[in-house]
């Protein structure tokens, strides 16, 4: 026993020494991690901002001349691969950001309702996305089913109902945390939205001063550990730069609204301000250096921080993202062939006088605006649809351009000055609804009408009429700028939307040229 | 002195500035709609993609960027590829960036 003992001794004496050797190694690691992790909370970490905005459902690519007369931009797998590369570089320190208006403004996400954004936007794992005055377009009904579709949460900290209560399912912030820091995104809409989009569609809300807001949701935030605090505002640069000017500890402002280029990101007050301009032309990508001790950013991207997205035959891009967009474009030729409608009557154009598919259109926008009277410019009505069904493809051939419906006040005084104005043609002549008006084209200018009734009865000067038009000639466009002087104005509908929408109704339609505009020819 | 073509304006208009030119528009209504306010040749080569539009600061806007009273835009000629570097709007931005440096 002692033999063994004697022969074990230095053994346990090893093993005592491995012992104590391996409680100094684990304590060594231990204080190295401890030391290290506290090294690690106070060193500064590279933080990345990747960010679009005002994508508008473009999601294909396409050949902008301002952009690059030589070479297409855009198109969603082409932003996917940028993505991924940027993701690559920072994988554990990126977020993915959204500015809003993401989904409106091309056929093929308007077909689908945005459907395709949405399963983009999914597929490359967005990580916030501020809800633009544009996703209100399709009503809240489309806009919630795009938001429980999102797997990444919609912001808006300024959009309340009547009862000031958020919007269901919106949030004002997510907090999300990047190498340990925790950061604050917070999303503004522009208050802009109230005026500028449908009132059915945005009825019984309230779109606040994003100042207002923003103090107490930062505040908050901070409370919840957040050090990092990025505002995704769909508000518009120079709106971004007074918020940086009013609204104290905002690191970053992700924008989008004014469909800006900031090549080069600005700083106002301390706080950086970027947006990337429109249509997916260009991806954001900005690198902070992030200090958590100090909650200050110590280096940025100053110079060329958008990155612009080529989708020529040999630029690289996403297969997977490919099938997405391409999933829905197979798709689409099923929905263009959808009917729309029905006419009796062939549907021809006249740019200089009343034309039946003028008619029809102009009765369609009186219609939807319960207007006394519509006006349509005739350069805006692009192709004759013969007697038959409606399929969807003619509807945007006939209206291929993306106007929306305006509703205003004009006195009887200004309508008769457009209908004088009519007389002069030029650009081709206004077609109309709700009016009865005979011109003699032998008088002088300005006594060209002879008479104009309306609902039956001659059109009063000192009244005032709800008139209903388009954006182009709301702006002035065809130099029919008596429109710019209307009063209590409404922007409405898409025009195809809302002409698609007065055929299922209306169906079979046999519009006919019936003495609106006499004389005119 | 404003100069607005005998327009009297009301609180649903805006007046932005095109090429230092006042022109009034609806509120809602975007950078094509001024430009289609102040002259449609202009409005069509912008859509065209011949002319580009810069916004206050020098930066390049889309046709459909939505306008704030009073905001400024200057349309150029495109050079093909949106450079802005020696452009006006190079030159506006620099002028206006020199004062507001601080990181917060």
């Amino acid at each position: 026993m002692l033999k063994k003992r004697t022969k074990r001794g230095p053994v346990e004496k090893r093993s005592r020494m491995k012992d104590a050797f391996g409680v100094a190694l684990i304590l060594s690691l231990l204080l190295i991690l401890f030391t290290s992790s506290l090294v690690s909370a106070h060193s500064p970490v590279r933080i990345t901002i990747l960010h679009v905005n005002d994508t508008h459902g473009h999601i294909l690519p396409s050949l902008e001349k301002a952009v690059d007369p030589d070479r297409p931009v855009s198109g969603a797998a082409w932003m996917a691969r940028m993505i991924d590369r940027e993701r690559q570089k920072n994988p554990r320190g990126t977020l993915l950001l959204s500015g809003g208006d993401m989904f409106q403004g091309t056929a093929l996400s308007n077909v689908f309702r945005g459907a395709p954004v949405i399963d983009v936007m999914n597929a490359l794992h967005f990580d916030a996305m501020a809800i633009g005055n544009h996703e209100f377009d399709w009503g809240r009904d489309a806009l919630d089913r795009l938001r429980t579709t999102a797997r990444f949460p919609f912001l808006s900290a300024n959009v309340l109902d009547r009862g000031g209560q958020r919007l269901p399912g919106v949030k004002p912030c997510v907090l999300l945390t990047r190498k340990g820091v925790k950061t604050a995104v917070i999303g503004v809409t522009t208050p802009d939205t109230a005026f500028t989009t449908k009132p059915d569609n945005v009825q019984g809300m309230m779109f606040l001063d994003p100042k207002a807001v923003l103090p107490r949701i930062i505040r908050d935030a901070r409370a919840e550990g957040a050090r990092l605090i990025i505002v995704l505002s769909h508000s518009g640069l120079d709106a971004d730069m007074k918020m940086a000017r009013e609204v104290p500890g905002i690191h970053v402002i992700v924008g989008g609204h004014s469909h800006t280029a900031v090549k080069d990101p600005l700083v106002v007050n301390g706080t950086i301000i970027v947006q990337a301009g429109c249509y997916g032309f260009y991806l954001g990508v900005l690198n902070l250096t992030f200090d958590p001790g100090q909650g200050r950013i110590t280096a940025f991207t100053r110079k060329k921080e958008l990155k612009k997205i080529y989708s020529g035959k040999d630029d690289p891009f996403d297969p997977v993202i490919e099938g997405v967009v391409n999933r829905y474009h197979g798709q689409i030729r099923d929905r263009f062939a959808a009917v729309a409608g029905e006419t009796r009557a062939d549907l021809v154009r006249n740019s200089r006088g009343e034309s039946n598919i003028g008619n029809l259109i102009c009765d369609a926008m009186r219609e939807a605006a319960g207007a006394d009277i519509a006006f349509q410019n005739s350069g805006g009505i692009r192709a004759n649809i013969p007697g038959g069904k409606i399929t969807l493809e003619q509807v945007y051939a006939l209206l291929p351009f993306d106007n929306t419906l305006v509703v205003m006040e004009l006195t009887g005084r200004q309508v008769l000055r457009i209908l004088e104005k009519n007389a002069a043609g030029g650009y081709g002549i206004l077609q109309v609804s709700g009016l009865r008006v005979t011109y003699d084209l032998g008088k002088p200018d300005g006594e060209r009408v002879v008479k104009a009734e309306t609902a039956g009865r001659p059109l009063e000067p000192e009244r005032r009429y709800r008139v209903a038009t388009n954006d182009f000639l709301a702006a002035g466009g065809d130099a029919f700028s008596i429109f710019r002087d209307g009063q209590n104005i409404r922007c409405g509908d898409d025009l195809r939307d809302l002409f698609s929408a007065y055929l299922k109704k209306h169906s079979p339609v046999q519009p006919e040229v019936e003495g609106r505009l006499s004389g005119l020819e | 002195m404003k100069m607005n073509y005998g327009r009297e304006r009301n609180k649903e208009q805006l007046e932005v500035f095109v090429n230092d030119r006042p022109v009034t528009i609806f509120r809602g209504l975007t950078v094509k709609h001024a430009l289609l306010a102040l002259n449609q040749a202009l409005f069509k080569a912008a859509q065209d993609g011949d002319w580009i539009v810069r916004d206050g600061q020098g930066f390049i806007v889309g046709l459909e960027g939505a306008l704030h009273d009073g905001a400024r835009l200057h349309v150029e000629k495109a050079r093909g590829k949106d450079k802005g570097k020696g452009s006006k709007g190079q030159a506006v931005r620099e002028r206006k960036g020199k004062k507001e440096k601080n990181v917060f």
